[in-house]
């Protein structure tokens, strides 16, 4: 019972931020909404019994992503976004999105004593969403992908610094300068 | 009683939420975020599936569940690209408002012959 | 055990750690500027009470009859929003901090003195201290005031770079003991002050040593406490984030500031310092009950903190940049490395 409200609590709130994100015009507003999206997830994430993932999902968005987001959108000093208009192509792709909405709705609820009902994975052990079940998948069966992350992860950290570092003043028509460094930096 | 498809119509209702942002808005910031909300809606999708036995659970023996992977690992990595994502895109923001002072991606279109 | 008496129980857990760590941050203050006063030959404040005990009393009564203003150009929802979640935010951090073992009153037992022992318990914390930046950004965003925007700008982007020194020492613990749980990372620092991890012969002393300097100088730079207090520098920034809050706004954000201090000394409690185990495992000191060991130790940190403050000057900006990029985050990596090859030395000869 707890479970199930704490469920529809979640998903609530996680639909209202959600939306929140799309429809604010001010995009720090939109920032702290999704902030809540990703708190409601985490939430999301314990009933699932994920504890570990939902702290870390906690952890990696809300506390470095949106906080990286919600620096630049205070460094750029935007204003306030126009209204919507809805050209002919967004009328198109709203209606895809309804259409695509419906036909998954339609699709789940074909027949509701399948998916509504179901109980949790009989052979899920009390482990199973701990960090040490995770660890031990990461780290034997699936290390390739674990290690070609963290290569992405170091690729996109120097790309990163390279795309938003300051132009070199001494640097002309894409050649590096060989003098000193400007030593106003 | 919270079955899968509760979960998954939450991450249906999510992932629309975020497409309806790219198509509707036009701030560079607010796509980046919409794109996270789709990922984060996946997130969800993979969590409740890795959770819950697969609609053909009755094919499945008891084996097949214990020598599965586990599915939350997939979450993991997701939050990574993203990270790396989000990281590479504000990167690329930044560069962009330096050079034509807007995040209104209607407004950059140099490519456009 | 019933639902109700596991219920009740829980709840006088809460009222017992709440209200106890509420009076040490009501005479924190009182006792903060007790002290400061000494290191600078005053006498501090000496006229509300005997040497000024019930100085706490009255700021806090001169704080609830002040005027509440919110700014003109403030954006209203996020200015009250900000010192709610920033007291909020210190305030969860406090259920999962193991106080001390059981307990017990009357000859009931009320299990350990600890709200919750959450699986992940360092992670939690972990997880609140990082929406605990927002409340400090918010603060200097919606409050319209260039100053404040500054000072939360600065806030959030030095706690997110030494968040990452802040994760990575405490890694090198989680390695040896292998669990994130907090009660468990106590009992493994069992018997005597040299199996504490900061000195610990499991892994040949230096990464403790290095892990708990690491983990102290990010908890001072998370805690906004000087020689980082570059968020509310008051010479520069006229007090940062929190210029434009008044009244009971300003006092929560104060009490954040007091809770987060003592949440930190006791994340270093428990994780270098032995948490509630008394130093030697020998009779006269194994009497004390837990608690009062894990109080004497987060109060020794304490007066750490407030000492570093009457000692060390502010750092600039850059520096403290250079200081958490090219410094603390280095170290931490290398400190992971040699723990790990410690651990493993250890774990080869047997020791």
């Amino acid at each position: 019972m707890a479970a199930t409200l704490f469920f529809w609590l979640c998903a609530f709130l996680a639909f209202f931020f959600g939306l929140g994100v799309i429809v604010a015009r001010n995009p720090m507003h939109s920032a702290l909404s999704l902030v809540m999206t990703f708190v409601a997830s985490a939430g999301l994430f314990l009933l699932l019994h994920a504890e570990f993932l939902a702290w870390i999902l906690i952890i990696v968005y809300s506390g470095a992503v949106m906080v990286l987001m919600i620096f630049v959108i205070s460094l750029l000093n935007l204003q306030r976004d126009e209204p919507i208009e809805f050209t002919a192509a967004r009328r198109w792709g709203v209606a895809f999105v309804v259409v695509f909405a419906a036909a998954l709705l339609i699709y789940l609820f074909r027949d509701a004593s399948v998916g509504f009902t179901y109980p949790p994975k009989p052979a899920i052990s009390a482990e199973w969403g701990s960090a040490k079940a995770i660890a031990t998948d990461l780290f034997t069966r699936y290390l390739l992908p674990f290690e070609l992350a963290s290569v992405l992860l170091t690729a996109a950290v120097i790309g990163a610094v390279v795309i938003a570092r300051k132009p070199d003043p001494n640097e002309i028509n894409g050649m590096e300068s060989t003098g000193e460094e400007p030593s106003n930096q | 009683m919270i079955g899968l498809n509760h979960y998954l119509l939450l991450s249906g209702v999510l992932f629309c939420l975020g497409v309806l942002g790219v198509i509707l808005r036009r701030n560079v910031l607010i796509i980046l975020m919409s794109v996270e909300l789709m990922l984060n809606a996946a997130n969800i999708a993979i969590a409740a599936f890795s959770r819950y036995p697969l609609f053909n659970a009755g094919t499945l023996t008891q084996e097949d569940y214990m020598t599965a992977g586990n599915g939350l690992v997939f979450v993991f990595l997701i939050l990574t690209v993203s990270a790396a994502e989000v990281g590479v895109g504000l990167a690329v923001v930044i560069n962009l408002y330096r050079q034509r002072s807007t995040v209104n991606i209607e407004e950059v279109n140099l490519l456009q012959g | 055990m019933t639902e109700l008496s596991l219920a009740i129980y829980a709840a006088v857990r809460i009222g017992v750690i709440f209200s106890a760590v509420m009076t040490v941050v009501a005479f924190l203050p009182w006792i903060e500027r007790k002290l400061i006063g000494r290191f600078q030959q005053r006498f501090g404040p000496y006229r509300v009470g005997p040497h000024g005990i019930l100085q706490p009393i009255a700021d806090s009564i001169k704080l609830v009859f002040k005027e509440d203003i919110i700014p003109n150009n403030a954006d209203r929802v996020l200015f009250v929003l900000a010192p709610t979640l920033a007291l909020i935010t210190a305030v969860m951090n406090l259920a999962v901090i193991p106080f001390g073992p059981t307990f017990e009153l009357f000859g009931i037992s009320f299990g350990a003195v600890q709200v919750a022992d959450v699986n992940v318990g360092i992670l939690y914390i972990f997880g609140f201290a990082s929406l605990g930046v927002y409340s400090l950004f918010l603060a200097g965003w919606s409050s319209g005031n260039k100053y404040s925007l500054l000072g939360g700008l600065r806030s959030s982007a030095q706690m997110f770079s030494y968040e990452l020194s802040l994760g990575l020492s405490v890694v090198t613990v989680l390695m040896a003991v292998g669990d994130f749980k907090l009660s468990e990372i106590v009992l493994s620092q069992e018997g005597g002050f040299w199996n504490w991890w900061i000195v610990s012969p499991k892994w040949f002393v230096i990464p403790g040593l290095l892990g708990f300097f690491l983990l102290l100088v990010s908890a001072f730079a998370e805690t906004n406490r000087l020689p980082f207090d570059l968020p509310e520098a008051e010479t520069e920034l006229v007090a940062g984030y929190h210029t434009e809050y008044s009244s009971m706004k300003f006092a929560m954000f104060f009490m954040a500031e007091y809770i987060n201090m003592i949440v930190a000394s006791s994340i270093v409690t428990t994780l270098f310092l032995g948490g509630w185990h008394a130093p030697l495992p020998y009779e006269p000191f194994v009497l004390a009950p837990g608690w009062m060991w894990f109080a004497a130790k987060v109060f020794v940190l304490l007066f750490l903190f407030i000492w570093v403050r009457a000692t060390l000057p502010r750092f600039r900006y850059d520096q403290l940049m250079n200081f958490g990029w090219k410094f603390m985050l280095p170290l931490a990596l290398f400190n992971i490395f040699l723990a790990a090859c410690c651990l493993l030395l250890a774990d080869r000869f047997a020791l």
